[in-house]
């Protein structure tokens, strides 16, 4: 790279920026308590259990993230976990993105920085509580880095690499993320560095084996529902359409998680002033970096973008319903909108080199204003990030009798049934914040919830067959004492109804406020089934390997990064 | 004159308090037209995962 690398105090600045930007978005979490929304659940101590590494009848969306929350949990309490990894997500976000953007002054790698930790694309997924993905489009610059390192033949590339696709590779989202990056950045490239190349690929693909493994054991098949096509389509947020609101990096699916800015008028002219500068600073990317690498990012980041846009393109929700219904995996893409992180740290890289290059032509101090203006465009345009998106991140604690049922239910294990039969539920103690049922990771043993999601007047069906026969059992109100469930747990004023005759025959061991836990006499407690087996074991154990070699590895050189 | 650094630090902490300032506001805001977002919006029937 021709440009400066941050020195000392540069890199200072961008831990300095990376601290304020995580107490700015975070602030709320310094109260005690789970930040419990849409798919973030995090539980005082997960337990280790097979259905959480691999769920037997349901796609692994959270393979490997349910497992490493699990094993990390035996060292660290769920509270300070969840605090840990939000924070992460900033940290790195900040410190990646200023580090990996090839720029000749200090303010352009702080526009940066700031630039990638501040927008709607992390603040929508944050509100939607997918902070696995979060982790991938904050490990991303790093890898980037390690990638354009590995090209150059620098020592300890590798194992950086190893490292950023580990953190990424949390979901299968990011882990094909991770895979498709280096593949772009790497295939391809002759020369010495070829066998480093080829072991980069390898490891990457590797770090994807837990959740291809899972998706191979698992009884849900692959295919999903093509009616999410039309429910999980990227969406407008302002008179500019789907299009403009994904290139100005937000139009997730749920307006319910879309920050009331993204509504307001001058949104798109915003977009429209980032993207012109992102064309001015994209050729001096291209000269920074080397040879090639820019070119390739630039390919990267508008395939994420037609892989976001597709459902929202003509003739795009015909094909992507076809794919979805037939072509085993292929419900990853239904939601596309979160395709489009390597599109914001190109945006992003891009548009801070756009500045600089603008900024050179005026006077001082007319130079440095403009940057540190745009340093705070992102925060402007986009104020109800601060504090805990305006107050939506709210840590709450789990009632005491949520203890109690899992105390009971501790002594005599068995299958647990969650009702009333919903995938997501809203408390009264959680300010009625959506969240996916926490029971599932509260309770020690394998809990079966609802898995069809509705959203809008849509209903998008599950995968699970063993959940589609439940489903129908209570819909003919047969009484589930005659079931495989050990217990039943009703959920109250959580949604939903439960018709009292499918509780016949039970016997009630808990009546509490928020809980009702019922015994099956007719089914006897048993262990934890083993269904995923040594496949799984492998998989997970390879990816462990591999990162902590990697991790090792760079700890014994002088600088690890 | 100050050194950049101090500018800069400067810069930075201005711009939280002005962050800060207008997070409370916007919250503030938010809660009490009860239209845009926060908890009015996540009372929304418990069995959507969200709404188009």
């Amino acid at each position: 790279m021709s440009s400066v690398s941050a020195d000392l105090p540069g890199r200072l600045r961008l831990h300095v920026a990376a601290a304020v930007t995580a107490l700015l978005v975070l602030a709320p979490l310094v109260r005690p308590g789970y930040v419990l929304r849409y798919d973030m659940v995090f539980v005082p101590r997960q337990p280790l259990r097979w259905n959480l590494f691999a769920p037997g009848d349901a796609l692994p969306r959270a393979v490997p993230q349910d497992a490493v929350v699990s094993l990390l949990n035996l060292a660290v309490p769920g509270w300070l976990l969840q605090r840990i990894a939000l924070v992460a997500i900033i940290w790195f976000a900040v410190v990646g993105a200023g580090r990996l953007v090839p720029a000749r002054r200090e303010l352009t790698r702080l526009v940066a920085a700031v630039g990638y930790a501040w927008t709607p694309f992390l603040a929508e997924r944050l509100l939607l509580g997918q902070w696995g993905l979060l982790l991938a489009y904050a490990a991303l610059p790093w890898l980037v880095r390690a990638a354009i390192g590995l090209r150059e033949g620098r020592p300890g590339a590798l194992p950086r690499l190893i490292v950023a696709a580990a953190a990424a590779a949390i979901t299968p989202t990011g882990g094909l993320l991770a895979l498709t990056t280096v593949s772009v950045l790497l295939l391809g490239r002759g020369g010495p560095g070829r066998r480093a190349c080829g072991a980069a690929l390898g490891a990457v693909a590797a770090l994807n084996l837990p959740w291809l493994v899972a998706a191979a054991v698992t009884t849900a098949g692959g295919r999903s529902d093509p009616d999410g096509v039309a429910a999980f389509a990227a969406r407008a947020e302002n008179w500019g359409g789907p299009l403009v609101a994904l290139a100005g990096t937000g139009g997730i699916w749920n307006s319910l998680t879309t920050p009331a800015s993204r509504g307001a008028l001058l949104v798109p002219v915003v977009t429209a002033g980032l993207l012109v500068l992102a064309a001015l600073g994209f050729p001096v990317l291209r000269d920074r970096l080397p040879t090639g690498v820019a070119t390739r990012l630039g390919v990267l980041s508008v395939g994420a973008f037609v892989g976001a846009a597709f459902a929202a393109l003509p003739g795009g929700a015909a094909a992507l319903r076809w794919l979805v219904a037939e072509v085993p995996g292929a419900g990853l893409l239904r939601d596309g909108q979160k395709l489009l992180i390597p599109y914001v740290l190109c945006l992003v890289l891009c548009a801070a080199l756009g500045g600089e290059r603008a900024a050179a032509r005026l006077k001082q101090p007319g130079d440095r204003l403009a940057l540190v203006g745009l340093v705070l465009l992102p925060v402007a345009v986009l104020p109800d990030l601060a504090y805990g998106a305006a107050g939506r991140l709210q840590p709450v604690r789990y009632p005491q009798e949520w203890g109690v049922v899992a105390r009971a239910v501790a002594q005599e294990p068995g299958p647990t049934l969650s009702l009333p039969m919903s995938m997501y539920r809203s408390y009264r103690w959680n300010h009625g914040t959506v969240v996916i049922d926490p029971l599932a990771r509260y309770l020690p043993v394998e809990v079966v919830t609802d898995d069809a999601l509705l959203v809008g007047d849509r209903t998008v069906d599950g995968e699970s067959p063993r959940v589609a026969q439940l489903r129908r059992s209570l819909l003919d109100r047969r009484s589930l004492a005659g079931s495989d469930l050990r217990w039943v747990v009703v959920q109250h004023r959580s949604g939903g109804t439960v018709p009292p005759q499918v509780l016949e025959g039970l016997q009630v061991v808990h009546s509490g406020e928020e809980l009702t836990l019922y015994r099956n006499p007719a089914v006897s407690p048993a262990g934890a089934g083993q269904r995923a087996g040594w496949p799984l074991v492998l998989s997970l154990c390879c990816a462990l390997a591999m990162l902590l070699l990697a991790i090792v590895s760079l700890l014994r050189r002088p600088t690890a990064w | 004159m100050p050194k950049p650094l101090t500018l800069m630090l400067a810069a930075v902490v201005g711009a939280v308090l002005a962050v800060v300032a207008l997070g409370a506001m916007t919250q503030q805001l938010v809660v009490s037209s009860g239209t845009a977002a926060s908890t009015s919006d996540d009372n929304g029937d418990p069995q959507h995962y969200g709404v188009r």
